[in-house]
Parts: C-alpha cells; structure tokens; sequence
C-alpha cells in the first residue's frame, strides 16, 4: 500500500505538510491520507505540484506513530503509518498554509529552514 | 490510511469544509470567498479548465486596473499572490471570476453595448448565464474584449507610478514574511528528545545507494506482516541518503525484533553487527540540512542534465514553488553536425544516449544562430527584436547565447561552485564602454564556499567581520584546518589568543600596502599598491601594468617583492600550435591567460590557454615549394611575392602555408603567414642548391611512370663522385678560354677549376670544360667513361657516338662528313660535338622533320628530345637519340641518346651545342614524351626516302655505325644509372652491326621508343621506313 516498487520510486513526492511520500499518481487518485482535508490534492494535478514537492530527503518508513520516538521527533503523531520524508524542500503556497492553520494544523515547514525543530526554551 | 485513499476529495466533503476564518481579512477574503464560489462553478466549468484559466487571467488584469481602488487593494495583494505562487490556482479564479461580473457589468453599460448584445443574440436562449461562460461561447467577441482589456491594462499600468507600485509590493511580501514569522514562532513546539523509555536505534549497514530500495523493502514487509494480523515489533525505519550513506536505522524496542524484520531483505548487510545509536546522538540522525538558498545571481554547478554535469551556471530565477529554478548556461550543442543521418527517431536516440557517452559532449559555446541554422533550421524558432533575441531551439530557449533552463533545485549544486577562469569569462558582463567585467558579488559569492585556511598564512593581519567577535583585529599565528588562531592586536582582548573559523575573517589591508594578489580572479600574481579598500574589496595599482584592479581582500598577501609576472604558460612565443583539427596558428604574445595567435589564415586570434591543444613542434622534414616550384624548408629566406613583398625566414612550414618571422616587422611579432606558393626563395639554409626553374621530372608523372616500367630512360643521375673532379680540362670559351685547369668541385653543372696558370679556382659551366689527357695534353673522352665503347674497333667510341648522332640526324651532307670524322679526329674534339653536332641537328631540318613528322619527333627529334629528360629544367640530351634518322640501319646514330643522360657524359656539350632547337636543355631532356614517342608509328611514318637520300654515305656508314653503337650505347649505359634502358639499346646496337642497314637490326633499338611493339614495325616495315 505505502509500498513503492523501485521503477515508480522516482515518481516519489512527498507531502510539503505531512512529509507523507507516494507517487504522483498515488496523490493523483487518493490525496494525501493525512493532509486531504485541506489540500485536497485528488485529482488536482496542480494542487499535488504545488503542495507536494519531488525534492526530498531521507525516507522514513513508520508502522507505528505514536509509539516511535522518531515519528515523534517528525512530528508525524496521530498521521497513518508509512513512507514519510525526512526533509522536504519547497515552499507550501500561502493558501495551503492557509488552509492547513485552518484545519487546525501548525504548518511548520521540513525544508530544514525553520530551526524550530530544536527544542526551545519555555 | 486506506480510509484516506478511498477518499476521493468529492465536493460534497469539500462544501462541509467551510473553515471558520480566523486569521487577517485577507484569509478571509481569500477562504471565505473562495471554496464556495469554486463550488459554485465547479456544475458547468468542470470541463472547460484551460479556456477558463485564460479567462481568469483576464480577468485580473482587470482587477489590477480596478486595484487603483482602496478598497480593493488588499484582493489585489492576494491576486498578485497567487500569481507569484502559480498562475493556476483554481480557487482564487474562480473568486475572481465573481468580481470580475461585477466590473463587467460597469464596463459594459459604460461602452460595450454592443457587444453585450450581440453576445446576448449568440447565446440564443441561454438566460441568466454566467457572463463568462457568454465569453467561452462568443469566440470571436472573446478576442475584442481582451483586446480592450489590454489596453485598459496598459492605461491603468502607466498612470501608476512605479514607486508606489514598488511599495505596494515591498508591502506584500513583508507582510508575508510576518506572518511566515509568527506562525514558525507559535508552531515551535518543542520537540521530544529521546529518553532511555523510547525504543532503541540500530544503524544497520546496507548497500550504498540503495538505501530507499531498503527503506521500502522494510515498509513492504510491515504491510505484511499487518496484514497476516501479526505483530509489528518495529516501530521505524528510516535512511539518510547523501550524509550517511550505506546505512539504514531502524526503531524497536529489542535487538532481536529488529534483525528479525531486516535479516533477508536484499541489500542489507547483515555480516557485520548493527550498531546501538546512543540515545543522545539520535536526534542528530533526524537533523535536517539547510539547503543553500539559492538567490538569483548565484553560480551554481549542474548536476542533473548529464549533459551539463559539471557545468556552471547562473541562476536566473528561484520559481516560487521554491524547488524550480531557471539557470542560465552556456550550452553545449552541436548543431546536428555528429547526427547519424540514418538513426531512428529521436526517441530511439535519446534512449541510446541514456547508457553512457559514447561520444564526448560538444564544448560549451555561446548559442550560434547561424550553426543551428546550417542544420536545424526546422528545429529553430526566432521571438524577441533589437539587442535582446531570444531562440527556441530543439525545445529551449537561447537568450544572448546562453541556453536559458528550467531545472529542479536538487539539480543543481549550490556549494563548492570554484568557478574556473575560463568558466567565467562567458558570464562576464559587457559593459556601455566595452571593457568586459565580472559580477564580482556573485564571483564571491560562489567562491564563499571554497574558502578554506589556506588562505590565511602566519602574520596576515585579520579581521573577524561576522559573528559574536565581530571586529576583533589581530594577527594570524597558525592554521589549523579551516580555524585560524589569531592573536588579537586591538581592543580589550588585545594579547589574547583566540580561534576563530576562516568563514569569518577576512583580511585587512591598509592603503598603501604593496600587496600580491593570490588567487580567486584572473589578476593572479598581479602584484600593486593598495589604494582603496571597501568592505573586503580592495582596489590596487599595479605595478606592472599601472592599472587599478579590485579584488576580494581574501585573495590578497602582502609582498615584499615586486612584481614577477612568472607566468607558468605551456606555450612560448613563435610555438606553433594547434587551435583545432584543422587550424593551426604560431604564438605571437603569451599573456598570462591568453595567448595571442596568428593562424594559418592570417587572422590574429586571441585564446585562453586551455583553448589551445597542442603544441606544434617544428617538422624537420617540411617542405613546401615556392611560385618557382623550388623547394622551401624551414629557415629559409624567403620574399612575398606581391603584396607587401615581405620578406623572412620560415619559422614554421604548415600544408602550404609559411609562418614567415622578420625580425624588423612590429607587427604581430615579426610573424606573418604567406602560402608557400606566392613566395620567391632569397636564399636557401646551409647552400641547398635551388633549381633555376621547375622541375618539371618530378612532376611529370610519365617520367615517373617510365622510370618504373623500366623502358624509358630515367633521369640521369650522377651516382657517386662525378667523374668530372680530379680531371684536367681546358675551358672552351669565355675569359678564361684556353686555360688548363683541373676540376676541384663540381655542382650540377657548374664546376670548380683549379688554373694552372694562377693559382685560383673559378667556377665555369662545366660544359666548357674540355677534358685533356693530363699527360699528352690531348683531347680524351671524358675520363674513360665509356671504356667497352669502343669494341668496334673505332679508336674514339666516343666519337662514333658522337658521330653517330650527328650524322644521322644532320644534313645528309654533314652526315657524310660528320660521320667520317666520328672515327677519326672528331670524336675528341669535344668543341667538335658542340658545334658541329647541333647544326647536324638543326640542319637536321629535314632529317628531323623526317621523323618528327609524326608522333615520333618529339619522342626523338631533337624537340621532342630536349624536352625530354633533363634532371634539370633543361632539357637535354637525347634529342640525340634521334639519331635513328639514319634511314640506313647503319645511320642509327642514336647514340646521341645516351649522351643525353648527363650533364657529366660528354653528350652534354653536344647537346648544349644544339643551340638552335633546345638551348638552354641541355641536361633536362626529360619529357617522357620522348620517350614514349619512338613508338613505330612514328617511324613508319616518316619518309623514308627522304632521308635515305640525303644520306649518301649509307653504306659507308653502315659499317661505322654498327660499330659505334654497339660500343657506345653499352657504355653508356654503363655509364648512367639507368642500366636498363640503355641496356635495351646495347643489345639494338649491338645488332645492328651484324645485321648492318637491315631494319632488323633496329628492332632492338626499339626499347628506346619503350615497346617491343616497335621492333615489330620496324621489322615488318623496311628501313625506309624510320626515315
């Protein structure tokens, strides 16, 4: 299911919210499992090109969220196990942002540009 | 998961969301708006996306003309926002398209009447449509209306001022930024560190590259165990590609559970044990790399386009979606010209291209619109006007020559860029005045990265212009790596020891510095006094060429020394070297990365070292010939002929052309190029003898090609010592005549004579010399040359030879004389055979004609002869052959023919002394036509009577003849190099004799005439006939 046989892995895109890595043609037929309230990339070639990017790094495989420390680490709790990015690059379109904070999510970019992945004090 | 990939996005879940806003307004114009009027549309425009993305680009374009409106302005902002972000985001045109009614409306009561209603008339009955809907059905009044709202663009552009426009969207993006801030600000949620609780990480080692086939190998068998219903005691599993490569980690709780799940899946090792990452080291796996922003202007390395690997490129533009970006390259293309005409389509061919070059790629060179037009026309398209053309070819666009791209960000490599000097050159700027200059920002900027401590040496005085020690001076002490242990020289700290990274200091530089530069720009090793100094651009003077220059203060030293301009150039002035596979060019001025180059075409030329291939050396062995056909070899001197009449000495002998060098030209360093073939050689290296004309021998290819067949007569060439040296002679004619002498020397036909009278040596023509006896002081054939000449009997072979000749060509009435003599007196008196032979010949009239008639002359007759072979451009010799004329068998004088071969024989005064026909040939006879000529036809041609009459003597010569020519011809053979062609006459000869006046006897002459065909025609024809 998150499988990605090898001739499609250069299809790969992965999800500039989620991190969630599939094909374009995964996106194309069933979104984003996690993000597809708000992005809604189904059938939307011109949503996943700009919501999901092709240039990302390191592949992350989780079965569990909530138990792994790593998916945690990710911020990928409470997101369906599977192939996630580790960092993702590309800028998320502001109405995605948009959307994302109004769906309740804090949209925190992957690209590594925000260093808000380190713990902050207070 | 599954739920989710049911889910198919369906409108009916998308109407439920309809988020409350909760941000700024302008979310909530933007979302508020948006979804539902999407909706709202979704019924009729579901299948007519593209028309209606053109629509609602109209459509802003009207909005900007309404965006003057203050109300308005923020819907403005957000448009201008989706622009940037991309042109199709659905949602915001379809909430644009909404305003836009409104507006339209306006427009249309205030002048579009008209139009309104026609379309009203073309709708039919369609009520209450959507007005843009109208606009898709009413094509034609599609066009009108867009016109109009261009040109309201355009009034609404101009009446804006710029600088409001420019605040306006200075605004925008702030405001972006902010919000980017605060929402990066309140999304900080701290994150997890790991605890002993957590589950544990192994590092597992794996095939490098094939880390995400591993990842996915693992995410495959979790799904299966999930779906057998068995417990997954892994809990992640995840690689690093680039940074750690060939290794995997995975997350469990236990060792155990781990191995279990990632023992045979391929490309794991599983030989060597995992590693347990320590709990404080595990968020380092999970560190995310800030990429290098990439900023337009930028020099980056391509990665991606194997094509292009490697190459640098300037990014042009960094697309919004922020993983696009346009670079600027020089491209690489050959214009079809390494094309196989017979290869399948192109498909076939870019999918052959995939396995590896086969070919190198074709050099990087700014875009040709004439190449590609050689070729490719159908591939090239033309847009853009004036200064600015912009091509389209094969698919991409060349802009000022360079191939503008669109590549993925991961494509290309923003760090350790070192751009090249020569890489460089293409992207430097050519300013108002022509001098040509570098971005020297964006220079820095890709060599920011390459900075390491090399560049900082014990004692430079330094700065640290960046970080919490910002300002601090001080002097370097040492360098370890990339951190520079300095010792402060200023402020508080002043004595104190501190380390700071390279990234940080730069140098410091006062004015009046004498400084070197070090590296980083193509002023390398320029060494000049400091005038200026800016940030960290210092501008200097140059000592040597008095220019002021900027460079970065990093690649900067201070010197003591003074300039040295050491330029460590392969290539040296006058090289010769190879520019490409068919120019060369001679090296007319080494700069320290250009040289400057004349070609073989005379054009100057100016290169970077790594332009030109190789170095030429000089060939030894060059020859060319000169407008005379005389030779040329390197080093002599040689004059333009016409022109400028230049004059020099061969530097360089390249196919025809001549790299001349004189010293007294300023130009181009002395060097000019001429072809050889419009030059005259002055003089000749080392006394090389030139000939006086053509030497027509060696390109007469019948020559050649006798030579070979062995029937004609080669040139004659004198083998060994002539024989000439050593004998005593008298001189014939001229001041010195009568004077005795002996030859010291000889050369062609020239020779050295020692005088007996003075002492003193003069040169003389070697035809005048008279060969004496030494002892008797009498006339000899020349030295004995042709000992077995004399068989017959005849005392003087010689002059029976001579004789022969002479009479059988000459008048009959010479003949009568001339053959008598031969035996006797004749013979030695060298003078005898000039003089009197000739006119045998001249006189010959008729005898000639006799042969000449035909074909035959020129083969023997005394023209035809003397063209014939010489070694020289003089034609000698063996017109003499002709003696055939003798209609008698007896007469076959020909041995003539001999003589011809060389200057040295005593035949060549003979022939000298036929002036009249063949002056100045005497030695060169050689035209091959001679040779050939003697075919029988010619004899039989002529008439025999002719001649037989005139000569009287037959019979009396009949006897001598024989004798004479069998003696001579095999001496003379002898005597010349080519044995065997005269050999075929000695055996003639040598029949003759027996057989006398029969024809017979000629046959074997005939070898002469090349064929034993001739033989035959003379036998079958009576002897008559050679006459």
């Amino acid at each position: 299911m998150s499988y990605i046989p090898s001739s499609q892995q250069r299809h790969m895109r992965a999800c500039m919210v989620c991190s969630i890595v599939r094909t374009y043609s995964q996106f194309m037929q069933s979104g984003c499992p996690n993000c597809e309230s708000f992005l809604e990339l189904t059938g939307n070639g011109d949503a996943i090109s700009d919501c999901t990017s092709q240039v990302f790094d390191g592949l992350l495989s989780v079965s569990n969220t909530e138990r792994s420390w790593v998916a945690r680490y990710q911020r990928l709790e409470g997101y369906v196990p599977g192939v996630y990015a580790i960092q993702v690059e590309g800028i998320l379109p502001e109405d995605a942002v948009v959307a994302a904070e109004n769906a309740g999510i804090h949209y925190i970019p992957r690209d590594g540009s925000v260093s808000e992945a380190l713990p902050t004090e207070g | 998961m599954s739920g989710y990939d049911a889910h198919n996005g369906s409108d009916s879940e998308d109407d439920g969301f309809n988020p409350a806003p909760m941000v700024d307004e302008d979310d909530i114009a933007t979302n508020g708006d948006v979804r539902p009027s999407a909706h709202g549309d979704d019924d009729d425009d579901e299948d007519q996306a593209a028309p209606r993305r053109q629509q609602a680009e109209d459509e802003e374009d009207e909005d900007e003309g309404a965006g003057r409106d203050e109300e308005e302005e923020d819907d403005d902002e957000e448009e201008d926002d989706d622009d940037d972000e991309d042109v199709v985001q659905r949602p915001h045109k379809r909430r644009k398209k909404q305003r836009r009614n409104v507006f339209l409306d306006v427009e249309a009561e205030v002048d579009d009447e008209d139009e309104e209603e026609e379309e009203g008339d073309d709708e039919g009955g369609i009520e209450e449509v959507h007005p843009d809907d109208l606009d898709e059905q009413a094509g034609a009044d599609l066009d009108d209306r867009r016109h109009r709202e261009l040109d309201m663009k355009r009034q609404v552009d101009a009446q804006k001022d710029a600088e409001q426009l420019a605040k306006e969207l200075d605004e925008k993006y702030r405001r972006r930024e902010m919000q980017r801030a605060q929402k990066a600000a309140a999304g900080a949620v701290p994150l997890s560190l790991p605890t002993v609780n957590d589950p544990s990480i192994w590092g597992a080692k794996c095939r490098p590259g094939k880390e995400r086939e591993v990842i996915m190998a693992i995410m495959k068998r979790i799904d299966e165990l999930n779906h057998a219903g068995r417990p997954v005691r892994v809990y992640s599993a995840f690689e690093r590609g680039g940074t750690m490569t060939g290794y995997i980690y995975v997350e469990a709780d236990a060792k155990q559970d781990m191995i279990s799940l990632i023992e045979n899946i391929p490309n794991v090792f599983m030989g060597q044990p995992q590693i347990a990452i320590e709990v404080k080291e595990r968020p380092d796996l999970l560190r995310k790399r800030k990429r290098d922003p990439l900023e337009e202007g930028k020099f980056v390395r391509m990665l991606r386009p194997a094509l292009y690997k490697g190459d640098l490129a300037k990014v042009v533009e960094v697309h919004a979606n922020g993983l696009d970006c346009t670079v600027q390259l020089v491209p690489r293309l050959d214009y079809g010209l390494g094309e196989d005409a017979n290869a399948g389509t192109d498909g076939t061919k870019r999918k052959r291209g995939n396995f590896g070059r086969t070919t190198e790629r074709p050099p990087p060179k700014l875009f040709n619109e004439n190449e590609a037009k050689k070729k490719h026309m159908k591939h090239l398209n033309m847009a853009g006007s004036g200064g600015q053309k912009t091509f389209t070819y094969k698919g991409d666009d060349y802009q000022n020559g360079f191939l503008i791209k669109d590549v993925k960000i991961n494509h290309v490599n923003a760090g350790n860029v070192n751009p090249r000097m020569e890489e460089m050159q293409f992207f430097s700027v050519t300013s108002a005045d022509g001098t040509e200059t570098l971005d020297l920002v964006a220079v820095q900027a890709a060599q920011k990265a390459a900075q390491t401590g090399s560049i900082f040496a014990a004692g430079d005085n330094v700065e640290i212009y960046d970080g919490e020690q910002k300002g601090v001076r001080g002097t370097t002490v040492s360098v370890r790596g990339d951190i520079v242990t300095l010792r402060v020289t200023e402020g508080p700290l002043n004595g104190r020891r501190i380390e700071a990274p390279v990234k940080t200091l730069r140098k410091l530089f006062r004015d009046g510095d004498h400084v070197k530069v070090i590296g980083g720009s193509k002023y390398i090793d320029e060494v000049g006094l400091v005038t200026k100094i800016k940030d960290d651009k210092v501008t200097l003077l140059c000592d040597s060429t008095q220019q002021e220059i900027t460079v970065f203060s990093r690649d900067l030293k201070r010197a003591a020394d003074s300039a040295t301009l050491g330029h460590d150039s392969d290539f040296e002035l006058n090289d010769l070297v190879q520019i490409d596979a068919a120019t060369v060019g001679c090296v007319v001025k080494v700069d320290r990365e250009v040289l400057r180059i004349l070609d073989q075409n005379g054009n100057l030329r100016t290169l970077i070292h790594s332009q030109v291939s190789t170095i030429l050396g000089r060939n030894r062995n060059a020859v060319a010939t000169d407008r005379d056909g005389s030779e040329i070899r390197n080093d002599d001197l040689v004059k333009e002929h016409g022109g400028e009449g230049r004059s020099g000495y061969v530097l360089y002998i390249h196919r025809g052309v001549l790299f001349v060098h004189n010293r007294n030209e300023v130009e181009n360093n002395g060097i000019f190029v001429v072809r050889s073939t419009n030059v005259t050689t002055l003089a000749a290296k080392s006394g090389r003898t030139q000939a006086t004309g053509p030497d027509l021998g060696k390109l007469n290819p019948a020559i050649q090609q006798g030579g070979s067949n062995g029937n004609a007569m080669p040139p004659p060439r004198s083998m060994g010592r002539d024989r000439l040296i050593g004998k005593t002679i008298t001189i014939r004619k001229g001041a010195y005549k009568g004077l005795l002498g002996i030859v010291k020397d000889t050369m062609n036909d020239e020779a050295r004579v020692e005088l007996h009278t003075k002492n003193k040596i003069i040169s003389i023509k070697r035809d005048l010399c008279g060969v004496k006896d030494p002892v008797t002081g009498n006339s000899m054939e020349f030295g004995g040359k042709f000992p077995n000449r004399a068989r017959g009997g005849y005392s003087g072979s010689t002059p029976a030879y001579n004789s022969g000749r002479t009479p059988a060509w000459g008048n009959p009435t010479r003949n009568g004389p001339s053959w008598g003599t031969p035996a006797g007196g004749r013979t030695p008196g060298g003078p005898s055979w000039g003089g009197g032979r000739t006119p045998g010949w001249g006189g010959g009239d008729g005898s000639r004609t006799a042969y000449g008639g035909d074909g035959s002359r020129t083969a023997y007759s005394g023209d035809g002869s003397r063209t014939a072979y010489g070694g020289d451009g003089s034609r000698t010799a063996y017109g003499g052959a002709t003696a055939y004329g003798g209609n008698d068998g007896s007469r076959t004088s020909y041995g003539t023919g001999f003589n011809s071969s060389g200057g040295r024989t005593p035949g060549d005064p003979t022939w000298s002394g036929a002036p009249s026909k063949s002056p100045s040939n005497s030695l060169s006879a050689p035209t091959p036509g001679a040779y050939n000529a003697p075919t029988p036809g010619p004899y039989s041609a002529p008439t025999p009577g002719e001649y037989s009459v005139p000569t009287p003597g037959g019979a009396p010569l009949d006897a001598p003849t024989p004798g004479n020519y069998s003696a001579p011809t095999p001496g003379d053979s002898a005597a010349h190099p080519t044995p065997r062609g005269y050999g075929g006459y000695g055996g003639g000869y040598g029949a003759t004799p027996t057989a006398a006046p029969t024809p017979g006897a000629w046959a074997p002459e005939t070898p002469w005439a090349g064929g034993p065909e001739t033989p035959a025609p003379s036998g079958l024809d009576e002897d008559p006939r050679y006459d």
